[in-house]
């Protein structure tokens, strides 16, 4: 059974390499030409940060170091008199930007670790399981829908930026309950994956239709052949439903500068003072994706739960993250220490910035407007792993989806409503055609977030 | 996935819940525990395996740059686990891909190639059959079926179309390598046989291999399984010892104590700010491995059992870790016994040093490391978040701080007062990085408490030395290395129809039974050597 990468609104280079791989400097002036009139598909992108931020927190004596002073048109605020505060890092795009404020992941649920908690809900609005570190989440989550209805077949990009640390690590992404599915860290094996699926040379496709054919006929007999535990059967429909040909590849290209810069990209996965670095590089190669149509979907999870990544400002080296979010340096109880607090927002201003790269790539493609860009974190408040007034920060508008320019205030609300208006602002809809306003497990009140909503 | 605790934990509550079952449970009893007929090699054991396949040289850079490339597996306790061994998109293009160039790999190196390649006869048909059957023997860890030889017959025929390389043989056998490299029959270790009954010789033979080698089972171990030695437990049992005094399940051995206690956060042991100038940047390193050669030696070099881990002073120091015990420093590694004020495994200065802020310890982290890690007591969730707690009064012990956020008279009564905080209390002679202390500040270090048992008893304690002993002498101390140590050989979480069995070798390791005495146990078990599932 082959797939066909069938996209309607199809946005691919004519253009194929032969062979081996062409650099081909990347110009705007090779987009289609329909590209650049006709409107893109909306896509969406995740870009996720791990411990909260520094926002106001009373009890340790903290002020507001994140959000802007007020509500309504951001205006030129970023630029000038919220400088002060990490979202100025997004000043660039103000015009482009809805930051929402008061919007909630639930609490109750009492999964024993903040870590996992505000991670396995973020993007599946699904109760997580019990199980401390182990926790995970019950339900699939917006990149997985995506992806199954718009491109089955493709899976949604999935990059996870740091060490991974053997605690808590992925925990954005899933198929379904509790099938977590894990990032990749370097950028350059998501790329040639991109552009290589299928090959110039005739005997290896053959082959592989072969081996797939007889892969699948094992498969089969192996499931007819037994009587099989639940587990077991999951086991191989999922590993049945990998075995499939790419149909041909798109002949989309990095230019060269980039191509240089992730050749090499897998010796700097471990290294904290390089995260930045990669996390740029994984976003320049989801910006490519998405410019090119090779998915609809793609999470960018920027260090695990309770990240220890050691970051460097002004070339100095911070102690870990996790335990700067915890303000004494600690894993454990957390206690104020002004300090902490401060690198805590030095830490949110280079995410800003990381955020603020992507948004770059994305309007250099010309695809901003078309994408729902969305930077999130577990947590609103770190030392005391409060999930009220998350940050969620919409870049992009989804083909005018979503306001722009804007603060709002969400209220209290929970954040599954804003999941729904992703998925619509994306294109997704109910069999009957209705909106989404319903995903995720329905531990809240369904609906969109009719605030965020141009 | 949660262990069972044999020893039903109590509520965390001020008092008992319910009374703890009796010893002698007639409810507990050995039952069907659900087996998968499908486990997925994890990339290491596929790694192993196609290095011992093609006879490739142990750290091959080519087959280890593969196995690191391979999309990861979620999280798991141990990474034995069945569950989160699964075949996904992405992981199955990393397979197709390193199929392809493993294919080549093998065979366009002629000294590589005559490592492994079989001899063929001169003819088409003999050369296709030879190879198919020899290789696929090797590669699916069994004999071929017919069909299967029908199928990979025919790939090898169709070698010239199906690759760019024009020697037929050759041709043909790299197209049979690739496949059978993505076959599930490689990828999985099936198991055929019905509910209820034994493995066969070659699905016992690659369990053996995989649990104590993590890798395709070696030429002694096919033989045995073909002569029907394997049927017995006699056979199984020579074969185990055979496979135990190897270097190979030394490394697994390693590998589940560093799962075990998470020594790779040990070696992620970091003090920054300036604060121990004295600390090299191999700190870490060297207390996580200061652990992992402990516990090598007791289990694996003195053939000793739990007890001795809870309880030797026996070390191996080096420049970092020798002053932390109050010993002068050595060149390269060396074997010591610690002093008095030392004993086994959680008065180790690794456990101390990374369980602690900056100068200060954590009891609170170092107590749920003992109770969840080293004894299994069931603790419950903590709450998601938790209100700031208020600044110490100035001249606190930590100590003191703990009991007054989380002790008696707290929302932390049960929970911290009876589990966790006296297990960390045991150890608050280790300061942040691990050093002996009679002092915190200007106060003496205070570290008698009581800790709760599972079964509602109390343990009276003065100091860590003292706890590990007593803790030694406990059977729901043996239960918990037991029932992990089986978990991560089976691999799979311990249920309750387990509870029989682990509480049998628990007994036998309170009674001085040896780790690897342990193990031999529970590969001879029933559990181990027939295939079940949890009954409906």
């Amino acid at each position: 059974m082959k797939f066909l990468r069938s996209n309607p609104v199809s946005r691919r280079f004519i253009i194929r390499a032969a062979g081996a791989s062409l650099a081909l400097p990347f110009l705007p002036s090779l987009l289609p030409r329909r590209a650049r009139a006709a409107v893109a598909p909306a896509s969406v992108v995740v870009f996720r940060q791990a411990n909260g931020v520094q926002t106001e927190f009373a009890n340790f004596g903290e002020p507001e170091r994140f959000w802007p002073r007020n509500y309504g048109p951001l205006g030129t605020s970023l630029a000038d008199v919220d400088a002060d505060r990490a979202v100025s890092e997004l000043r660039d795009f103000a015009d482009h930007l809805l930051l929402i404020r008061r919007l909630d992941i639930p609490n109750e649920y009492g999964s024993g670790c903040g870590h996992t908690h505000g991670l396995n809900q973020l993007l599946t609005a699904s109760r997580p399981s019990g199980g401390k570190s182990m926790s995970l989440a019950t339900g699939e989550s917006i990149d997985n829908r995506i992806a199954r209805e718009l491109h089955p077949g493709i899976e949604p990009i999935t990059f996870f930026c740091g060490r991974r640390e053997g605690y808590i690590d992925d925990g954005l992404s899933y198929r379904g309950p509790m099938l977590l599915r894990t990032g990749e860290r370097d950028p350059q094996k998501v790329y040639e994956r991109m552009t290589g699926g299928s090959s110039s040379q005739n005997h290896i496709d053959l082959s592989r239709a072969s081996i797939n054919d007889v892969v699948r006929d094992e498969l089969t007999t192996l499931q007819n052949s037994s009587t099989l535990s639940f587990e077991d059967r999951e086991r191989l429909a999922l590993h049945l439903e990998a075995v499939r040909e790419l149909e041909v590849t798109l002949g989309c290209m990095a230019d060269t500068m980039t191509l240089q810069a992730l050749d090499g990209a897998a010796t700097l996965l471990d290294t904290d003072a390089e995260v930045e670095r990669v996390a740029r590089l994984q976003m320049d190669v989801t910006a490519l994706a998405l410019a090119c149509g090779y998915v609809r979907a793609a999470t960018i999870q920027m260090g695990g739960g309770g990240s220890s990544t050691q970051f460097v400002v002004n070339g100095a080296t911070l102690p870990r993250y996790h335990g700067i979010s915890h303000r004494n340096l600690t894993d454990g109880t957390p206690s104020a220490n002004a300090e902490s607090a401060l690198r805590h927002h030095q830490i949110d201003r280079i995410h800003g910035r990381l955020f603020a790269h992507l948004l770059g790539r994305l309007q250099t493609y010309g695809i901003l407007d078309s994408t729902v860009a969305m930077w999130c974190a577990d947590m609103a408040v770190g030392p005391a792993h409060w999930f009220t007034s998350t940050p969620f920060i919409i870049a992009g508008s989804g083909n005018g989806y979503f306001k722009q320019g804007q603060v709002i205030d969400a209220a209290g609300q929970a954040h599954n409503r804003l999941l729904n208006t992703i998925l619509n602002a994306v294109g997704l809809r109910n069999t009957d055609g209705t909106l989404i306003e319903n995903f995720g497990d329905g531990g809240r009140p369904p609906g969109e977030l009719a605030a965020a909503k141009a | 996935m949660r262990f069972l605790v044999v020893l039903v934990a109590v509520g965390c509550t001020n008092q008992l819940d319910k009374a703890p079952p009796p010893v002698d449970d007639p409810t507990l009893d050995d039952g069907p525990v659900a087996t998968a007929r499908f486990t997925r090699l994890t990339h290491e054991q596929w790694q192993n395996s196609v290095i011992d396949i093609f006879r490739l040289a142990p750290n091959d850079a080519v087959i280890q740059g593969w196995a690191a490339r391979f999309a990861i597996d979620p999280n798991s306790r141990f990474d034995t686990q069945v569950d989160v061994l699964r075949i996904t998109s992405g992981l199955w293009l990393d397979y197709q891909a390193a199929a392809e160039d493993i294919a080549i790999y093998v065979m366009s190196d002629q000294a590589r190639r005559e490592a492994w390649f079989p001899q063929l006869p001169a003819d088409a048909p003999g050369q296709r059959d030879t190879f198919v059957r020899t290789i696929g023997a090797r590669l699916f860890r069994r004999p071929l079926t017919a069909d299967e030889m029908t199928v990979y017959g025919s790939m090898f025929d169709r070698g010239l179309e199906l690759t760019d390389w024009t020697i037929p043989e050759f041709a043909g056998a790299r197209a049979v390598l690739q496949a059978m490299l993505q076959s599930p029959h490689f990828l999985y270790r099936t198991v055929r046989v019905a509910l209820g009954a034994p493995l066969t010789g070659y699905e016992r033979a690659a369990r053996l291999s995989y649990s104590l080698w993590h890798t395709t089972p070696d030429a002694t171990l096919i033989d045995a399984a073909e002569a029907g030695r394997l049927a017995t437990p006699e056979g199984i049992k020579e074969q185990v010892a055979r496979l135990v005094a190897d270097p190979r399940a030394r490394a697994v051995m390693r590998s589940f104590h560093h799962q075990l206690w998470h020594l790779g956060r040990v070696e992620r042991t970091v003090k920054t700010d300036g604060l121990y100038p004295e600390l090299s940047p191999t700190f870490g390193a060297s207390v996580a491995e200061e652990i992992a050669r402990f516990a090598e030696h007791i289990v694996m070099d003195a053939g000793l059992g739990v007890a001795d881990l809870m309880t030797s002073r026996v070390a191996f120091v080096n420049g970092d870790t020798a002053p932390l015990y109050g010993l002068p420093p050595p060149s390269g590694i060396t074997q010591v016994t610690l002093p008095a004020d030392r004993a086994g495994l959680i008065t180790r200065a690794g456990f101390s040093a990374y369980y602690a802020g900056g100068t200060t310890t954590n009891p609170i982290q170092r107590g749920v490391f003992i109770n969840l890690d080293v004894i299994c007591s069931e603790l419950p969730e903590p709450p998601t978040s938790f209100p700031a707690l208020p600044a110490p009064a100035s001249g606190m012990t930590v100590r003191e701080m703990v009991d007054a956020n989380t002790g008696v008279g707290t929302c932390g009564e049960g929970c911290h007062s009876d589990f966790i905080n006296p297990a960390g209390f045991a150890l608050e002679h280790y300061d942040a990085i691990g050093r002996y202390r009679d002092l915190d500040g200007t106060a003496p270090v205070n570290a008698a408490a009581s800790i709760k048992l599972a079964d509602g008893r109390s343990l009276a304690f003065n100091d860590g030395v003292e706890l590990s002993t007593l803790l030694a002498d406990e059977l729901q101390t043996h239960a918990c290395y037991v029932q992990q140590l089986m978990s991560y050989l089976y691999g799979r979480s311990v249920v309750a129809n387990d509870a029989k069995r682990v509480r049998r070798l628990a007994e036998a390791s309170l009674a001085g039974a040896s780790v690897v005495e342990l193990v031999m146990m529970m590969l001879v078990d029933d559990a181990f050597l027939s295939y079940y599932e949890v009954a409906p």
